[in-house]
């Protein structure tokens, strides 16, 4: 690597991100790590982890730390498994059809997803849409809500056209010749898929999961309203208006372990690269 | 030519719902309907502070916006003064916007122990009472409190009772198999899954607390897990731990029971055709007052006390009083004759089972009082 000095020009066109970037993301990251380490007296203190991992917590907190990787995890995995074939489908789709599947994936985005979990929620009661269906044709209703698959569906429906739009920018741009290359070469279309496709998504596949999994490890009241699952953004939410300092200790344990989430993907999508398109 | 079509469709489309916009606006007159009261106020209403504005925080559907007075722009159209209103959710987000600095308000409608706390960190300024001769209206006597001199604020120095009200017990008379008197009834396995039950775990510890006879402010640690250990026991026979989400629950007959307060039920009964019904469980229930007060940033005192002896003036109270279903301390309010709900056994109860009230509590108990809910809220 050669250090190269940025003209002058474009070091001016970037000092407005850079600005952003300190204000804006920067300077709250370390306020939340100041009011973490922050003690009611004002002086620095580990009092607010002592707090959290006191004996007579620490089962609660950790299981309910545990239970937002889970759902997280669980939420990350479905969009993924709904996205990949839509935006496979959307890619291969001529421009006017794919103009309006995008149109229907963004659509429910502009919605408040305040008004979409109620929404859901009136789907979902004992006395809801499907349930008042049901029994209309004589079939027994259902128990969904407050149920942690309504939770998790909650967090699929807001979260996965984050998942979707990265991989299908990345299919869209996808080289046709490059399968048909594969097809001439004899592959099934099962194997153009696994050894051309999938390696080629990765880098969407990959940001896709990121943009839907830190949303949903720290979500809150979608998970609580529609499946009375209680996650860690609960009580973030619920703290930090009494106790800043401690919903600040949440926030930052919080954040590190999606930060170590996020190197064990990228260590997994390198190797991913290294397998299949050297 | 069909993208023309298209294009005029999608036009007329807009234009006409633009218009549905504005004639759903029309319910109440510019005026905000001051022209049906003008003529009744008593107070002396000056255009000395025309073009001033005044910030305005209050509870979610806490006020009359129509359809015969829409109070907030009665007010403007009488003074001039610009009224920029919001609403809260919760007194601890009034709390932190009232404290953290960035928003400044001049009125607020926050709960009793919130105003305790609120004065004892110095955040309310004294009201001249000067500005408010409507404040003779306000009834001194309920349930055996004088409203002028109430616990959170003594001497009421700083803050004018807006409503008060109670916590109590909601049901579904066709889905409960006898009428609950208790507040174990939220504890009853035969009701599994149908129970609803305070979000609010200051709300949930003092049902917990009126069950076992305890104190609901008391700080000792073991009058907080006696209640913790209650609350556990119900955790796996409660279908949802509710804030306003009760009202949809209850009024779509999705539970059978719940806690919630008076107001909120008058409210939800008549949004529906199931059979709500409400009492007060004997063990006793909360008693609280909500009032006005002017925060200490306040940057229009004068126009935040206009504002509280308009809101007291006798024709807008009563017109208030019809929309906000809670009971107003205002004697024009309780003694007219035309008060649709005048004498409402669960407005205004005479046999009230003997009631607690909330004080500002220490941190320590706060926050005792959070790490036992986030366990009991674990609980599957």
């Amino acid at each position: 690597m050669n250090k190269r000095k940025l003209p002058f020009g474009t070091a001016l066109l970037n000092a407005p991100f850079t600005l952003w970037t300190v204000i804006f993301i920067l300077a709250p990251l370390v306020l939340v790590a100041y009011f973490a380490f922050t003690g009611n007296d004002g002086r620095f203190s580990l009092q607010w982890f002592e707090y959290i991992f006191d004996p007579a917590r620490r089962e609660t907190y950790l299981r309910m730390f545990g239970d937002s990787l889970l759902y997280g995890a669980l939420a990350t995995g479905i969009s993924l498994l709904l996205a990949f074939p839509l935006a496979h489908f959307m890619a291969q789709s001529k421009q006017s059809v794919q103009r309006v599947l995008m149109l229907l994936i963004m659509v429910p985005m502009w919605m408040n997803f305040l008004i979409a979990t109620n929404a859901w929620r009136y789907i979902l009661e004992h006395n809801g849409l499907i349930n008042n269906l049901l029994a209309g044709i004589g079939l027994p209703r259902l128990g969904m809500i407050n149920t942690p698959g309504a939770a998790i569906l909650g967090m699929v429906y807001n979260f996965v056209p984050f998942m979707i739009l990265p991989i299908y920018t990345v299919m869209a741009r996808l080289n046709v010749q490059l399968v048909e290359a594969a097809q001439d070469l004899g592959a099934s279309r099962w194997e153009v898929l696994r050894r051309v496709i999938v390696p080629l998504s990765m880098p969407g596949v990959m940001s896709g999961v990121i943009m839907v999994f830190v949303p949903s490890v720290s979500v809150f009241f979608i998970n609580d309203r529609l499946g009375g699952v209680r996650l860690i953004g609960d009580v973030i939410n619920d703290r930090v208006l009494n106790e800043t300092n401690l919903g600040a200790a949440f926030s930052l344990i919080l954040m590190l372990i999606i930060l170590v989430c996020m190197l064990v993907l990228n260590r997994m999508g390198d190797r991913e690269k290294g397998a299949f398109v050297n | 030519m069909k993208k023309r079509i298209l294009a005029l469709v999608l036009g007329v489309v807009m234009l006409a719902s633009v218009a549905v916009v504005f004639t759903g606006c029309g319910a109440t007159a510019n005026d905000g309907g001051l022209s049906l009261i003008q003529d009744q106020l008593l107070g002396e209403y000056t255009r000395d502070l025309a073009g001033t504005t005044l910030n305005v925080v209050n509870w979610g559907e806490f006020i009359a916006t129509g359809p015969e007075l829409h109070i907030v722009r009665a007010f403007e159209t009488l003074t001039g003064i610009n009224v920029n209103y919001s609403t809260f959710n919760t007194n601890d987000e009034l709390h932190t916007r009232l404290t953290a600095g960035g928003e400044s308000f001049d009125l607020a409608f926050p709960s009793d122990y919130m105003i305790q706390r609120l004065i004892n960190e110095g955040n309310l300024n004294r009201i001249n009472f000067d500005n408010i001769p409507n404040l003779q209206f306000i009834q001194r006597e309920v349930h055996g409190l004088d409203m002028l001199d109430l616990w959170f604020d003594p001497g009421g120095l700083y803050s004018v009772p807006y409503v008060w009200g109670m916590t109590g017990l909601i049901y579904n008379y066709n889905l409960v198999q006898e009428p609950p008197t208790s507040w174990t009834a939220l504890w009853e396995e035969r009701y599994a899954g149908q129970i609803l039950m305070f979000e609010s775990s200051r709300d949930a510890f003092a049902v917990a607390k009126f069950i076992l006879g305890l104190d609901v402010n008391s700080e000792d640690e073991a009058d907080w897990h006696a209640a913790a250990a209650l609350l556990r026991d119900q955790a796996p026979l409660v279908r949802q731990y509710v804030g306003d989400e009760i009202y949809d629950i209850m009024i779509g007959g999705n539970a059978a029971l719940g806690p919630y307060y008076v107001g909120c039920f008058l409210l939800m009964r008549t949004l529906t055709d199931e059979d709500l019904r409400f009492v007060f469980p004997e063990e006793g229930v909360n008693f609280f007052v909500d009032s006005m007060i002017i925060p200490a940033t306040s940057q229009n005192q004068l126009g935040a006390e206009m504002f509280i002896n308009f809101l007291l003036e006798p024709a807008v109270a009563r017109q208030n009083a019809e929309a906000v279903f809670y009971a107003f301390p205002h004697t024009e309010v309780v003694d007219y004759e035309n008060f649709s709900r005048r004498g409402d056994p669960v407005l205004f109860p005479t046999n009230l089972p003997p009631y607690q009230r909330f004080v500002d509590q220490s941190r320590e108990f706060i926050s005792l009082r959070y790490s036992l809910w986030d366990e009991i809220r674990n609980i599957r």
